[in-house]
């Protein structure tokens, strides 16, 4: 074998390695552009809410490191580990659900409560249930493969356990992040080859969900019927996409320029989190969007190559799975934000102001190009055998 | 090594789902590509159009408070324009506020701690300085360029023009406290307004205060004005017109110069008041400029400029309670007008021979009750005191007006003190001695009254069945006027008149005397445990057809007769 240290630089020789290469620096290239973008975007609001411009940008920055930090932990730990504790994490996390939800311990902006607190940092559970249940549902699928289709009694546990955590997401209330990970879990059982009959029999299930979602509680209703028109919603809750959609116009071909949106000037509430990318098209048009899209289709593309890649079907699953996650979320928000569907309260991931989303997504980062590391080792190895 | 499950079939199957997916996804994607470029390029004009009009804020307009003018007209209390320094909360930056203290001279320090206390208000301007003189006015508007963040507004300042002459009348307004703006709901103040906190300025705040509007103004996305939309007009604060005499106030005040003490002129028929003035007073102007206006008050100034002695201040009513005693001995027929007693400059009596002293160490030696009314003599009155009673003096007590209080159309008004047996029993512990009832008779001992509650008696005498609160708004003081209970017989009241002019004429109060403007009166020299004696005038004129009457208190003053009568005679010469 090859020692450590001479392996780690014998990479940059191998083609294979490029993919890491190429994930790995477009993430830090959008890591400085966010926080560029952000400080930009809360620089106003920031020093109105807390009398500091830079306050928002050095908290960016201390995610940052910490982003960092996790996506190294995620590449140098094999994601086998995580394979044997994705039923623990599945756990804790569900703990972190019934625990944010009690008053005394949750932590509560704007009527959703879906922070916990330690010490002035704010942890999203729901973030992190996302995760766990990427690592489940692999984990889940790589034992049952062969008799899962065989039986519809074996998935009974599986939907029980979903139903409870979309159950507790809800409570909070967090429409946006209950839609992600139902679409996640089906998406996987989708390409994982569940029977065709079972994800319609889901489907209805979750329909019918939503459907008393919607309708037993007023102001979602409205919220959702508001983004037919916005601009009959002005006062409430349409204020946002319409400003969103100022923002977009505001920009014309080239956009502003950096630090010239109008929209930020406290008209566009969120302008650092959710809607971050009206203010990032505000300032730089065509090339602010081309940004954006491209790195996702970039991300995209690596995270189907790598999960293609590899030979470990867990591992498959997995790295399917976290870019279906970033790529859907993506979409999600891009379409909340040109007002295509109905607000809802997702990041932009590695774009938007947010410190636990934020960090599991590097995290995720880091457990996908683990799984290329890994798998390149092995056709290595393999070829090595022959 | 390549597992079971593996195989090519498979493998293809997982291939074509997962493409699936994500062609199914990059549709979406396309789409909404599609509908960003509708939005920012093809619809671009339209909402930029939107996005520069569409803009709507709303902007308070304060009301100015109404005048207070005085009888003839004369506005005491009035609005000029006046330019004030703001800080937008927004703009707020340590640099601008030290250029800001180098224009207006002011230390830095200072200015940053009183924005502080500004900064809770909430308001979206920090004031920084009212009512700058204009030449500093014009320097800042011109390096105005320098000062970002810094705007000049115009306002209306409350003027109070004659602040030195009736201060404790008008009281003053200052800025409402987070609490009174909680107490006051309804009435809908806003952060920064003015309220009136005490004397006519809070009496009728509700009459003065008027009701703010606002105007909605549509602005660009750059803030530049387009047009009102919406505009809700302030209603001014109605003026109020007082029944104070403007001259006579002016004259009286000038009299009380460097003297503490009040002057209190009323009409004699309707209980207008004409003049009150107390002296020290303070400017009413002062309390525009500060937050803290508790900060203000000087409470150990000994001249007590806060205070208004007509109505807040209690004193011994001494001599001037002779009247109540008189109307007692005269109604409850103890004694006849001619009978006399002699007076050796003090009386010994009861059992326990307690000794009172005439005010004339001397004595008066025999008088009848004209001449004990005229040269107030003590020792007479003692004996008329133990014949009556303590109680029979206390029902006419009561029914002049003494420890009731006058309910005049003023905030904060004392209510003086009558005592009763029960509560000396309850206070001391002992009974209610001859001793007491002696000194009461006087108007000396436990009996507290303000000036205005003594000018007041001589209301009610001269009205009977007649309407006798004192006021200084017509027409607005809500409050039912009272009716004098007092019934005396024609005879004792002609008695007490004609000894009130005798005693100008021919007694204590000569030095009240004005030539050709019959005055009566009675003169009053409460003795003052703690210091110099108090000196009371209580008067009217002219005598045939009372139309003034006039109640002087000068704080340790002296004698009345030496101190208080010859200002008296000023004040009626100024009427007549």
């Amino acid at each position: 074998m090859i020692k450590k240290k001479s392996e780690f630089f014998a990479d940059f020789h191998d083609p294979a390695f490029r993919v890491e290469l190429i994930l790995f620096c477009s993430v830090l290239f959008i890591l400085f552009f966010s926080a560029i973008m952000i400080f930009s975007a809360s620089n106003i609001t920031a020093s109105y809410r807390f009398g500091d411009p830079f306050f928002f940008l050095k908290r960016q920055l201390i995610w940052s490191f910490l982003g960092l930090m996790m996506l190294f932990t995620g590449y140098f730990l094999s994601y086998k580990k995580w394979q044997n504790f994705s039923l623990l994490f599945m756990l804790i996390s569900l703990l972190l659900l019934i625990l944010v939800l009690i008053p005394s311990i949750g932590h509560s902006v704007g009527g959703a409560r879906r922070w916990l607190r330690f010490g002035g940092v704010g942890i999203q559970p729901s973030e992190l249930a996302k995760v766990a249940f990427i690592f489940y549902t692999a984990d889940w699928l790589d034992r049952k493969h062969q008799v899962m289709n065989k039986n519809f009694f074996v998935f009974l546990p599986k939907i029980f356990l979903l139903m409870l955590t979309v159950c507790l997401i809800y409570l909070e209330p967090d429409l946006g992040t209950t839609v992600i990970i139902i679409a996640i879990v089906f998406s996987m059982y989708f390409i994982a080859g569940v029977s065709k009959k079972y994800i319609f029999i889901f489907w209805g299930l979750v329909l019918s969900f939503f459907a008393y979602a919607l309708l037993s509680t007023p102001y979602r209703l409205k919220r959702v019927l508001s983004f037919l028109n916005p601009w009959q919603h002005f006062s409430d809750v349409g204020y946002q996409v319409v400003q969103s959609y100022l923002a977009i116009a505001n920009a014309s071909f080239l956009g502003t320029g950096i630090g010239g949106s109008k929209l930020k000037l406290l008209y566009l509430p969120e302008s650092h989190t959710d809607f971050i990318l009206s203010i990032i098209i505000e300032e730089l048009g065509v090339l602010g969007s081309l940004i954006v899209f491209g790195f996702f289709l970039i991300f995209t593309y690596l995270g189907i190559k790598i999960a293609l890649q590899t030979d470990n079907y867990f591992a498959r699953l997995v790295a399917f799975g976290i870019t279906f996650l970033i790529s859907f979320q993506a979409i999600m928000n891009i379409a909340v934000v040109t007002g295509a569907i109905p607000t809802k309260g997702i990041p932009l991931p590695f774009f938007s102001f947010g410190g636990s989303s934020f960090v599991v997504s590097m995290f995720c980062i880091g457990v996908l190009l683990n799984i290329a590391r890994e798998s390149r080792h092995n056709i290595a190895a393999k070829i090595s055998n022959y | 090594m390549w597992q079971n499950r593996f195989n090519r079939y498979e493998e293809m199957a997982f291939k074509g789902r997962l493409y699936c997916l994500f062609i199914f996804l990059f549709l979406f994607f396309i789409l909404i590509i599609f509908r960003l470029f509708y939005l920012q390029i093809i619809e671009h004009s339209y909402f930029k159009l939107i996005s520069e009009e569409n803009r709507i804020y709303s902007e308070p307009i304060k009301a100015p408070r109404g005048c207070i003018l005085s009888r003839e007209g004369k506005v005491f209390v009035g609005n000029r324009m006046g330019y004030s320094v703001v800080l937008s909360r927004y703009g707020f930056s340590k640099k601008i506020v030290g250029k800001l203290s180098k224009y207006l001279d002011i230390d830095e320090e200072y200015l940053l701690k009183e924005i502080e206390l500004r900064k809770s208000q909430n308001l979206a301007d920090i004031l920084i300085s009212r009512d700058i003189p204009d030449e500093l006015m014009w320097n800042l508007s011109e390096n105005l360029l320098n000062l970002k963040g810094v705007k000049i507004v115009k306002e209306h300042i409350r003027d109070y023009r004659h602040s030195d002459i009736a201060a404790h009348l008008f009281g003053y307004i200052s800025e409402i406290t987070k609490s009174e703006i909680k107490r006051k709901k309804k009435a809908g103040y806003l952060m920064g307004d003015y309220i009136g906190k005490i004397g006519l300025e809070k009496q009728y705040e509700m009459t003065l205060k008027g009701q703010g509007g606002f105007r909605e103004i549509e602005t660009d996305a750059y803030g530049h004005k387009l047009r009102v939309v919406n505009e809700k007009k302030a209603r001014y604060g109605s003026d109020i017109i007082t029944t104070i005499n403007f001259k006579l106030e002016r004259r009286a005040s000038a009299l009380l110069k460097n003297k503490k003490g009040s002057i209190i002129v009323l009409d004699a028929k309707q209980g207008d008041v004409l003049v009150m003035v107390s002296s020290f007073g303070y400017d009413s102007n002062q309390f525009l400029y500060n937050i803290n206006v508790e900060k203000l008050y000087d409470f150990n100034n000994p001249n007590s400029p806060m205070l208004n002695r007509a109505i807040q201040a209690t004193y011994p009513p001494a001599s001037t309670f002779k009247i109540v005693t008189t109307i007692a001995a005269l109604e409850e027929k103890v004694v006849k007008v001619e009978d006399e007693f002699e007076c050796r400059g003090g009386l010994s009596f009861g059992q326990e021979k307690r000794y009172a002293k005439c005010w004339k160490k001397e004595g008066h030696g025999y008088l009848n009750f004209l001449g004990a009314f005229k040269h107030s003599c003590d020792v007479y009155y003692y004996n008329l005191a133990l014949k009556i009673g303590w109680d029979k003096i206390f029902k006419y007590a009561e029914m002049l007006g003494y420890g009731v209080a006058t309910e005049i159309d003023l905030p904060y008004e004392a209510r003086g003190f009558l005592p009763t047996r029960a509560w000396k029993k309850k206070k001391f512990g002992v009974n209610w001695y001859n001793g007491d009832t002696v000194n009461a008779s006087i108007g000396q001992g436990f009996i507290l009254s303000t000036p205005l509650q003594v000018a007041r008696m001589l209301l009610i005498l001269l009205n009977e069945n007649k309407a006798i609160t004192p006021f200084l708004v017509k027409g607005k003081h809500k409050k039912k006027h009272k009716k004098s209970k007092l019934k005396v017989a024609t005879k004792t009241k002609d008695f007490i008149l004609r000894a009130m002019f005798e005693t100008v004429n021919d007694g204590t109060g000569q030095a009240a005397a004005v030539s050709g403007f019959d005055v009566c009166g009675k003169t009053g020299t409460a003795e003052n445990p703690h210091g110099e004696d108090h000196a009371w005038f209580l008067g009217f004129a002219p005598f045939d057809d009372p139309k003034f009457i006039v109640c002087i208190l000068i704080e340790n003053g002296g004698g009345g007769g030496s101190i208080a009568a010859p200002i008296a005679q000023e004040v009626f010469k100024a009427c007549q």
